[in-house]
């Protein structure tokens, strides 16, 4: 079950990873997971096998459930992500969620520009405004916004939303972005627009999308890994996964029976 | 069955008609003395100092309104960074026996009887901590009094930022002065509201000033430590009084007071429609 990656160098590894959340035992001993750079990794399964606590463990926004318990080992280039301050971790893995969340009240522009400010990152107001326009650019929601960028976000149709919270995460420059299932809270021409933004995002960044649609894993992404019930059933390069899978609960997720 | 439909209906319909006759009668009683007073005596009536007893002067209410303003004002300005910071507080860390103490508190606290909190501030700060009957004593009984409407108020609205944007703000590497920022300005339609509540409750509050302010209304307070006079208690003292003058400036001072304090109100309805997706 453990793929013998290639050549690509690895950004996240994960190591006997066992999380709880409160009683319940999410992950089991997640293993030999390596994520190489600048691929679209799909994360897929049933609903309740752990998908989004396994994303939320790599930026350890996990942590914000008091009822959290994290065991195992998880790297970042190499380096433990347990033993590095969750802010600077959190600003080297960003991370889009299933219901698209801007800060409604704030502007469009601030919803990118704000953290940009805060963080400390870019002071120089021209500088910001062209940081703006290129993520959103970047997702194509210039065209749509840019004679708005003062109105609040929360005006924003829902697939407007999503993208927008993409390029705020992608304004930080993140080396990661974590996705969970981006476009399942969307309509179907914006779901397209973002499975296509994540095709060309790949160039630059690494890509974690937590999908429960095998088709979708299998348009988009480079890598999958199958999780059941806590378990990580196997992963490996999508179209092996998907032709030959070597585990039967796998084929039988692929070809929709589970 | 139909004639059941109808029967609680027209009971409810009566129920409803009886908790309205009150209110109307209380404030049409208010608005017909006080509207006469206020044209007997004119628009200086909200400037003017008190008037001599047993006269027939009128004079006005102006030390008064001073007092209550200055005193209001103070008690905000205490009341409103403390109950701000512990709504972020109980919002951000919800779980922690801190947090989740001080909820139960606030529950408590705005349900405390305000006398007992007017003296108790009195014998705290006014004796012991020798502050006298001052005008910072009276608005510290009444930021006691804010704090819990403020702080639970702001709560309830930080909960929905807390449930939408809370993960994404701290996915967003922010440091924790920055989420609460977010959630604070997320909120802030609600947040307002709820330091208006507080201002109209300490405004018309007056159990606690009966004990920290002083009682002769003829002084204009020129410092915290000053004694100061207000609004509510220059009325409970006035109606009281054998006086005709007194009792007509204490209709007109009802009048003001009312008119204050429904003003307030109308900020809050602004305040929380202008709380939606607008701003
Ligand atoms: N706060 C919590 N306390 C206890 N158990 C939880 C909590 N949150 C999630 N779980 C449980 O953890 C398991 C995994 O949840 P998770 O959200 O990671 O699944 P998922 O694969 O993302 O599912 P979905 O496809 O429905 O989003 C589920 O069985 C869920 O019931
Ligand atoms: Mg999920």
């Amino acid at each position: 079950m453990v793929y013998v990656s290639d050549s690509k160098p690895i950004v996240i590894r994960v190591e006997r990873l066992n999380v709880w959340l409160g009683r319940v035992h999410v992950l089991k001993d997640v293993s030999g997971l390596a994520i190489p750079r600048n691929s679209v990794f799909a994360i897929m399964g049933p609903s309740g096998s752990g998908k989004t606590t396994l994303l939320k463990t790599f930026n350890r926004i996990i942590e914000l459930n008091r009822d959290a318990r994290v065991e195992g080992k998880v790297t970042l280039d190499g380096e433990d992500i347990f033993s590095m301050d969750p802010v600077v971790l959190r600003r080297r893995v960003g991370m889009v969620f299933q219901q698209p969340n801007p800060f409604p009240h704030m502007s469009i522009y601030d919803n990118i520009a704000y953290a940009l400010r805060a963080n400390g990152i870019v002071k120089d107001k021209a500088r910001l405004r062209e940081i703006v326009r290129s993520v959103l650019e970047q997702v194509h929601l210039w065209d749509e916004v840019n004679s708005r960028l003062n109105s609040p976000a929360g005006k924003l149709s829902g697939g407007q939303q999503q993208r927008l919270v993409i390029a705020r995460a992608l304004a930080l420059k993140p080396e990661v972005l974590l996705m969970d299932e981006p476009t399942s809270m969307v309509d179907v021409v914006n779901a397209r627009k973002i499975e296509q933004l994540i095709t060309e995002l790949r160039r630059s960044i690494t890509i974690v999308l937590v999908t429960h649609n095998p088709q979708q894993a299998m348009r988009i992404s480079d890598y999958v890994a199958f999780l059941y019930d806590g378990r990580l059933i196997e992963w490996g390069p999508t179209k092996i996964v998907f032709s030959t899978p070597s585990n039967k609960l796998t084929e039988m997720y692929v070809m929709g029976r589970v | 069955m139909k004639g059941q439909e109808a029967l609680i209906l027209s009971l409810t319909l009566a129920a409803t008609a009886l908790v309205f006759a009150p209110f109307f009668w209380i404030l049409g009683a208010v608005a017909y003395n006080g509207a006469l007073v206020l044209a007997k005596a004119g628009l200086g009536f909200l400037l003017k100092r008190p008037p001599l007893p047993g006269t027939n002067s009128l004079g006005g209410i102006g030390t008064v309104i001073e007092g209550s303003l200055l005193i209001v004002g103070m008690a905000m300005a205490i009341a409103t960074p403390l109950s701000l910071l512990t709504a972020l507080h109980i919002t951000l860390h919800e779980d922690s026996p801190i947090a989740k103490l001080g909820r139960a508190l606030m529950d408590i606290m705005v349900e405390f009887p305000t006398i007992v909190i007017g003296i108790s501030v009195f014998l705290i700060f006014g004796l012991a901590l020798g502050l006298g009957l001052s005008a910072l004593t009276a608005s510290i009984a009444l930021a006691v009094i804010m704090i819990p409407y403020t702080t639970i108020q702001a709560v309830e609205a930080m909960k929905i930022p807390k449930e939408v944007v809370y993960e994404a703000a701290v996915a967003l590497g922010l440091r924790e002065g920055h989420v609460a920022k977010i959630i604070l300005t997320e909120g802030k339609g609600g947040v307002i509201t709820g330091v208006l509540i507080g201002m109209a409750k300490i405004f018309g509050e007056t159990a606690p000033l009966l004990f920290t302010t002083a009682t002769s209304f003829d002084i204009l307070a020129n410092s915290p430590l000053s004694p100061v006079s207000a609004v509510p208690v220059l009325i409970f003292v006035y109606a009281f009084s054998p006086y005709t003058n007194w009792q007509e400036v204490a209709w007109g001072a009802s009048l003001v007071l009312s008119l204050i304090v429904l003003g307030i109100y109308i900020a809050v309805r602004l305040s929380l429609s202008k709380g939606g997706l607008r701003e």
